[in-house]
């Protein structure tokens, strides 16, 4: 990706921010004493920030020239999906499966997608679970998610 | 590999059974640890109670009791999640007086109502405290040259607004018959923040409970005018009360417990009955005064009552001071 | 004193003094688990203890823990606690070029160094200092936190623009939640956990560590990390004689960034975090290599961890003078000294100056133990090291997530944390900065409720804001900071033009 269309994305997504945030402080309520300012003054001053740096943004993107840079990572982006939906899955699981058996599947699949062994994978999350089931569990006592069955 | 992963199946599936087998048995209650809510961060007061009835009454259940903290919002994810747990006794929330409140600030649609109240164990009553070298020695002469004074000469302080103490504060001044809104009124996250400002003569007078500004007192920088509760604390003879000072008001937090709503009524009885024990025990006692904290005890359907009488009193408190969101 | 010294080597104060110690190496070293918890869970075991064993645990487990947090934000760039965001600036970047070893034996160094000169002012002039902290009030907070925030153009390198953009973020997620000055909540659309706000710790543990994590995943073709990660343990090794010779070198810049923690952390509005932060932000404006820093600067290594550990003896301030807690840790020592049957507050240094000693005495020790303990730690972690890359990923990924977990017992920030660390991923990639977000969500509460309830003891009048005296000094010092530079220039330009005219 080149200096120009970073600049364009930036400058979109800053303009998305400042509209959105402006327009939800649109129903907040303004402080009753005059001089004041209520709790969508920050959250104002911010959107208008948001506003400005797209505007810097956009126009730096169309000054510069459109210089092509080797790409020198190679990203894998199948990787990337399936990695996100890992974390989607331990996110909406915790809370009905539970802490271990969570966590059991999240690991085995992340090391599988690392390429760990598939003992060695065994291992480390029989390893990391007993850490994390010790440590936060019993010494900080911390209760793991229980989940519902479980 | 397919065998490892059978083995593992296998073994999930038998735990399962092993734990809903110790579910079914009813009548036996705890047969696990049982996690006790905080809705405040660890190390505050509400806390430190928590954990030291959590340690009392593992001791009487034979089960580990774990206090966990879930704070933020004012208290409500706390008792949120508090209500919205399993109705199975394993988890009991430490509840505080800001559930009264957190329906009519916005914040939630909690109410006490949606919960078992088990007992209440403590209340703090607020208090009206001074700089040291004040001139004002009694609550009436406080309270005459606010109503003297032009509007905003005062600045008060004590905790975010919609807090007990700022509510304190609404309730001295409606009993006071003064508009609140006459004095400024500096919010602050909780009462330690407050009390430096006051230390610092950047606000005039807090409300708070006198256990947090006893060190200072006693120290002799700060000076207590009087505590909002019906009769002297036998803990600190010397504070009068604003009923002394023809003000009559009481009004402070507490702290108690409740279980989700559809817990069985054995499983209540339970938990009533070991807390029981926990709180008049000598040790509970002498912890409370070692601390400062007030007892109160109400039990069951009392304590219930209790809090949706004052559920119902904040509302419109809150509606006039124009805190609802 | 030298009777406090002997009181405190005793067998039951040294035993858990020292496993406190160790536990705060486990407490720092695993992000999500912080200072507070651990002190929290600590205190009700020594309500039967005598009052300096407590005590000495708990000034222990704050000196070690804060330390140890650098450790895996110096070699895998996840923050152990809420004050090491700054160590994985310049010290993950010096792992990489193989100096790590250096690093964080220089961090270990510096942090006893920074808590000895932060106990040392507090024995000396504590009385000084709290009456000091005490004239600070809204307006004066106010000013530091916008000094904080314009640190972020500071710290931040490349685009200006990027950085202003990426401390907006910051400042915008610290409005969520409940208003401060009003009760009102602001973009939390009805849900329970919005109402809570977005906690710091998750963000940054995301921002930098899980970022770094998916990077290395994602990027196959990577030459350059693999062999960069591929002998990361054996860098952990460096000479005693080049940590004492960058000591030596750096020793004014020790002793300002401890003095600078150490006030910051005296104030009861500010802590090792926003110290941390500050400290950083003073040594690259101060420096004579700016450039540097973000780079692998040894400075960027030695201020902030000075910086945090003397904020430590800071915090004791406030609470051992007047009895008013400087930050958590301090509230809940105030809270076990009652149950311990003293009586903290002003009358501590009358009735119990001979605990006060011991305290003291406590608090210097423990810097000599904290480089034993430490050392130890280091040597652990390099263990952890020696594993496979992937195995190594897989671990932060998961402790980053539990950790989020533990810090308020919430699966909300769990999601948090991994949104942030996505977001921390393109950001990289965008070569937008991250700092500036972590210290936007910082102070950007810091700066705006101090206005807005500055305002309201006011009624809108601006002016107590700079005609105070300590507010008109630290508005004349970010004055002087971004004013000066420009203004040079501007002479500068006049007097070459004058010569070039004549």
């Amino acid at each position: 990706m080149n200096e120009k269309k970073t600049d364009l994305i930036i400058g979109i997504i800053s303009c998305i921010l400042g509209i959105i945030s402006y327009v939800l402080t649109l129903n907040f309520p303004t402080f009753g004493k005059s001089g004041v300012p209520g709790p969508e003054f920050f959250p104002r001053i911010l959107a208008i920030l948001f506003l400005i740096i797209s505007v810097i943004q956009i126009s730096k993107s169309f000054v510069e020239k459109n210089t092509k840079t080797q790409e020198i990572e190679k990203v894998d982006y199948i990787r990337m999906l399936i990695l996100i939906a890992l974390f989607a899955f331990y996110i909406l699981f915790l809370d009905i499966l539970g802490f271990f058996i969570t966590t059991i599947i999240f690991l085995m699949i992340l090391q599988k997608l690392v390429s760990v062994k598939f003992k060695t994978s065994i291992f480390v999350t029989f390893i990391i679970i007993m850490i994390i089931f010790l440590i936060f569990d019993k010494l900080f006592c911390v209760s793991l998610p229980a989940g519902i069955i479980l | 590999m397919k065998k490892l992963l059978l083995l593992l199946t296998v073994l999930f599936v038998s735990s399962f059974f092993a734990f809903a087998q110790g579910e079914t048995e009813a009548e036996d209650f705890p047969t696990k640890p049982i996690q006790v809510i905080c809705p405040w961060s660890a190390g505050g007061g509400t806390d430190r109670t928590a954990r030291f009835v959590a340690d009392e009454l593992s001791k009487i259940l034979g089960q580990p009791v774990n206090v966990v903290n879930k704070t933020g919002g004012n208290g409500s994810v706390g008792h949120q999640a508090g209500a919205d747990a399993k109705p199975d006794g394993y988890t009991i929330t430490n509840v505080t007086f800001d559930i009264c409140a957190l329906k009519h600030l916005g914040y939630s649609d909690l109410t006490p109502a949606e919960y078992i109240p088990l007992l209440q164990f403590n209340e703090d009553a607020a208090s009206v405290t001074v700089s040291a070298d004040s001139k004002y020695n009694t609550l009436s002469e406080l309270f005459d040259d606010i109503k003297s004074k032009p509007a905003s000469s005062f600045t008060f302080s004590g905790s975010a607004i919609g807090s007990a103490w700022d509510l304190s504060r609404l309730a001295l001044f409606d009993a006071a018959g003064v508009d609140p809104a006459k004095v400024l009124y500096v919010p602050s996250k909780g009462a330690a923040p407050a009390i430096t400002e006051l230390l610092g003569d950047h606000v005039d007078v807090i409300t708070c409970s006198y256990p947090e500004v006893a060190p200072q007192v006693e120290g002799g920088s700060l000076k207590t005018l009087a505590v909002l509760s019906d009769e002297r604390n036998p803990q600190f003879d010397n504070i009068p009360t604003a009923k002394e000072s023809g003000i009559d008001c009481s009004y402070g937090t507490w702290r108690g417990f409740a279980v989700p709503l559809e817990t069985p009524d054995y499983v209540v009885e339970i938990l009533t009955d070991a807390l029981e024990q926990v709180i008049n025990s000598q040790t509970f006692i002498d912890f409370m005064n070692a601390n400062g904290f007030g007892i109160k005890i109400r039990v069951g359907q009392e304590y219930g009552d209790f809090m949706i009488s004052q559920y119902e009193g904040l509302g419109p408190m809150i509606e006039k001071a124009g805190y609802n969101n | 004193m030298i009777e406090a010294l002997v009181s405190i080597f005793q067998i039951d104060v040294l035993i858990p003094w020292i496993l406190a110690m160790v536990l705060g190496i486990f407490v720092g070293g695993v992000p999500g688990l912080t200072a507070t918890m651990a002190v929290a869970l600590i205190v009700p075991l020594t309500y039967h203890m005598q009052p300096i064993a407590g005590l000495a645990m708990i000034i222990g487990v704050s000196f070690t823990s804060i330390f140890a947090g650098d450790i895996p934000a110096t070699f895998l760039r996840v923050p152990g606690t809420p004050a090491s965001g700054t160590a994985v600036l310049d010290g993950y970047i010096l792992t990489h070029k193989g100096k790590g070893g250096l690093a964080i034996a220089l961090d270990l160094f510096c942090s006893a160094i920074g808590g000895i000169l932060g106990i040392l002012i507090l024995i000396f002039i504590s009385p000084l200092l709290a009456n000091f902290a005490l004239k600070f009030t809204h307006y004066e907070y106010f000013w530091l936190g916008v000094l904080g925030l314009s640190m972020s153009t500071v710290i931040s390198k490349g685009s200006n623009t990027k950085g202003f953009f990426s401390m907006g973020i910051g400042v915008l997620l610290s409005t969520v939640g409940i208003d401060l000055v009003t009760g009102y909540p602001r973009f939390t659309f009805h849900n329970s956990e919005l109402m809570g706000g977005i906690s710091f710790i998750p963000v940054m543990i995301g921002l930098f560590g899980i970022s770094e994590v998916l990077n290395q995943i994602i990027t196959t073709n990577n030459i350059d990390i693999s062999l960069k990660n591929a002998d990361i343990s054996d860098k952990t090794k460096f000479s005693l004689r080049e940590v004492f010779k960058e000591i030596k070198t750096h020793f004014l810049l020790i002793v300002k960034s401890s003095v600078i923690g150490n006030l910051i952390g005296a104030l009861p509005g500010a802590g090792a975090d926003v110290a941390a932060w500050v400290s950083y932000g003073a040594a690259k404006k101060t420096s004579k290599h700016p450039e540097e820093f973000g780079n692998g600067s040894i400075e960027g290594v030695v201020a902030p961890t000075s910086a945090n550990n003397a904020a430590i003896g800071g915090s004791w301030i406030p609470a051992l003078v007047f009895g008013i807690p400087g930050d958590t840790i301090t509230s809940i020592v105030l809270g076990a000294m009652l149950m311990y049957g003293l009586k903290p507050g002003p009358l501590i240094f009358e009735q119990e100056m001979g605990l006060v000693n011991q305290i003291f005495a406590v608090g210097l020790v423990s810097q000599i133990f904290l480089i034993i303990i430490g050392f130890a730690g280091i040597k652990a972690y390099s263990y952890i090291l020696k594993f496979e890359k992937n195995i190594i990923n897989t671990s932060i990924i998961i402790f980053s997530i539990i950790g989020a977990f533990a810090l308020r017992n919430n699966t909300f920030d769990i999601g948090i944390v991994i949104i942030f660390g996505l977001i921390g991923y393109f950001c990289e990639k965008g070569k937008i900065p991250l700092a500036p977000m972590i210290l936007g969500l910082i102070l950007g509460p810091m700066v705006e409720e101090n206005l807005r309830i500055g305002l309201v003891k006011t009624e809108g009048a601006f002016l107590p804001f700079l005609s105070r005296p300590i507010s008109l000094v630290l508005f004349l010092i970010i004055v002087l900071m971004f004013g000066l530079a420009p203004i040079k220039k501007l002479i500068k330009k006049m007097f070459t033009t004058n010569k070039e005219k004549k």
